[in-house]
């Protein structure tokens, strides 16, 4: 009897557990600025007008939309079991940064846990790699060590408008994009119209079906089939 | 990859491993589960590159899938070879990733892969049903950056 007692209190907590475990969700706050929501309240007025300015210039540049966040802890948010780039990332999709193209990044600064992340729209691991070793390490994390987050986060910010201003990160513009497209596919029909004439053009031709074929991504194949999209 | 192998639990591993098992037994398929912590713009496109480099191309029927996850931008993909594509339509691959997102959404990792499983191994056992011959093997879950 006692064990059968053991047993159902024994099941209650792991189905309390498991109701709580499903049921638990991050909050997600309301953007506090237009670029900087200092939750943390670790940013003087000053910091705040300097870097906002930038966060400015970098939208005004790029089309980039950068937003800053600090917080004291994860917790606070309940989001300790997201991680600070599973909650980065989630504050990024929530806040629809970048509007519908995600152009945009979230700098993210948990005080507390000591933790930075940064989220970006399309961004791969090698290019947050890039980021972390570029930007925070040498770029972030010796001012935040003397609790110097006004100069770290205006520092991490000018690197990453650098990063996100250089030309592989930077949107084209859609008539350039078909300028190019229209250039290149007329200069491949050319080249094999050649190669149909002339013989010796047939070494020319190789090399510029090579240079299509480097342009192209290697992996995206035209096999297979399958459906995709976000959860 | 250090971190994401956390997001399943050795139940949800053990529950993965024998629906992939389960459906693999009644079709020439193969059938593979991958993490990644990112995906990029688009998760097919990882997902293609990791398709060919676990070698799920060379089954001589064609007809492997693949379901693909990046954890930290959360997104989702499932995949089949040319074989397998060819007998089902878009609309079969959308009905697997609405109802996979669906569970995915509440973290559901292992009913929302073990029913995508269950989906497609129906139709693979319909098409490419069981021989007797081996078949090449890719480690059914892996995990990568």
């Amino acid at each position: 009897m006692a064990a059968g007692r053991f047993k159902a209190i024994l099941t209650g907590i792991i189905a309390a557990a498991g109701f709580a475990a499903l049921f638990s969700g991050a909050v997600y706050p309301d953007k506090a600025g237009d670029f900087i929501s200092d939750f943390a309240g670790v940013l003087a007025q000053t910091d705040k007008l300097s870097i906002s300015e930038m966060l400015a210039s970098v939208k005004r540049e790029t089309g980039i939309e950068m937003q800053v966040v600090t917080i004291r802890a994860l917790d606070d948010f309940e989001a300790a079991q997201d991680g600070i780039e599973g909650y980065a990332a989630d504050l990024f999709r929530n806040w629809k940064v970048g509007g519908d193209t995600g152009n945009g990044a979230v700098l993210l600064i948990s005080v507390n846990d000591r933790q930075i992340a940064v989220e970006a729209g399309g961004m791969d691991e090698k290019f947050y790699e890039k980021i972390m070793t570029e930007v925070i390490q040498p770029g972030m994390v010796p001012h935040f060590k003397e609790d110097d987050y006004g100069r770290g986060i205006y520092e991490g910010a000018r690197a990453l408008k650098k990063i996100f201003s250089t030309p592989q990160h930077r949107r084209l513009p859609l008539w350039m994009i078909m300028t190019w497209a229209v250039l290149l596919s007329g200069a491949i029909a050319a080249v094999i119209l050649l190669r149909k004439r002339s013989g010796n053009m047939v070494k020319k031709v190789k090399s510029v079906e090579n240079a299509a074929q480097d342009l192209a991504p290697t992996d995206t194949g035209e096999w297979g089939g399958g459906s995709s999209g976000q959860w | 990859m250090a971190g994401i192998e956390k997001i399943l639990s050795e139940s949800d591993r053990a529950e993965i491993a024998a629906a992939i098992a389960g459906a693999e037994s009644r079709t020439t398929a193969v059938i593979s589960v991958r993490f990644e912590k990112r995906s990029g713009r688009d998760p097919m496109r990882n997902a293609r590159a990791s398709f060919t480099a676990l070698g799920m191309r060379n089954n001589p029927d064609k007809n492997s899938v693949m379901f693909y996850i990046s954890v930290t931008d959360r997104k989702f993909a499932v995949l089949g070879d040319d074989g397998i594509n060819s007998k089902v339509g878009m609309e079969f691959w959308d009905s697997v990733r609405d109802a996979v997102i669906q569970q995915l959404k509440q973290k559901q990792f292992s009913l929302a892969l073990c029913g995508g499983i269950g989906i497609v191994g129906e139709k693979l056992a319909e098409f490419f049903p069981a021989e007797k011959t081996e078949k090449a093997r890719a480690d059914s879950i892996t995990f990568g950056q």
